[in-house]
């Protein structure tokens, strides 16, 4: 398998949120799923590189919207997942509960 | 100019490309927050996603931007300090050094295609503030000239890599 076909951490949360979000993931609503369910303080910005790279790796697509108000005229960029993109998740889901299985969580402090 | 206009120009000086979009979303949820938690808890909010969001972009442009264009705006900047000595006057202590400072912030923060022109009249109005009078001009022109200069160490990167 080449390099890059699989997804970083935080690229695959940043998809998994596009996924639960359905028709409404843009950078805020992907920003505010992110942080209720990891928790994280994630920031807009490192968002929009995530997408970015994605979008780059072909791995989601976007749609523009129309300025509204409540965004200040400005457009909204939402984003959706490619077929590419569910194939990189399956791929580094399968990866990761192959390297998970045998393991019992919570994993002890230390292995003396 | 409001502060999430003001917000979105420091963006797009910045070489955000989704500028527009996360100007946007950051007033959308800025509203949200303020309605919750109140203006200054909303407001300190903003400042802290501004500020990262400009974080990154500036850390990642700050190497290319001190190989392309200050290394060598700098070292014509010196050349022509040198000229101008060797025909009439005392050097101006500490000016060449403010330059390079003030370029190479310059040349973090602006897009490529914008760097030639803006950081001449950035360096020449740094240059022009700090020394009122005759003796400046040379040291105006030196950093005037040294603009295409950068211009060509662009290319020559280019080529290069």
């Amino acid at each position: 398998m080449a390099k890059g076909e699989t997804l970083g951490e935080f690229e695959h949360l940043v998809l998994l949120a596009i996924i639960r979000l359905g028709n409404d993931a843009y950078g805020m609503q992907v920003r505010r799923e992110l942080s209720a369910c990891t928790g994280r303080d994630v920031s807009i910005g490192a968002v929009y590189a995530t997408l970015e790279r994605l979008t780059a790796k072909a791995w989601i697509g976007s749609t523009l919207g129309e300025a509204t108000p409540e965004r200040g005229g400005r457009a909204k960029r939402s984003f959706y997942v490619t077929d590419a993109g569910i194939r990189a998740s399956n791929r580094t889901r399968s990866e990761l509960a192959a390297m998970l299985e045998g393991l019992s969580f919570p994993l002890p402090e230390s292995f003396l | 100019m409001s502060r999430h206009t003001f917000s979105q120009a420091l963006f797009a000086l910045a070489g955000l490309s989704d500028a527009e979009y996360i100007a946007g979303d950051l007033h959308e949820e800025f509203a949200m927050l303020r309605a919750e938690l109140g203006s200054r808890s909303a407001w300190r909010w903003y400042a802290w996603q501004v500020l990262r969001c400009l974080v990154r972009p500036l850390a990642l442009r700050l190497p290319a931007a001190f190989l392309a264009v200050a290394i060598p705006l700098a070292l014509f900047d010196r050349m022509w300090l040198f000229v101008y000595t060797q025909l009439c006057a005392e050097p101006v202590a500490g000016l060449g050094t403010i330059n390079i400072l003030g370029l190479l912030a310059g040349a973090s923060l602006l897009r490529p295609g914008q760097r030639r022109l803006t950081m001449g009249l950035l360096a020449t109005g740094l240059a022009a503030g700090l020394m009122i009078g005759p003796a400046a001009f040379p040291h105006i022109i030196s950093i005037l000239l040294s603009v295409p200069a950068g211009a060509a160490a662009e290319q020559l990167r280019k080529v290069i890599v």
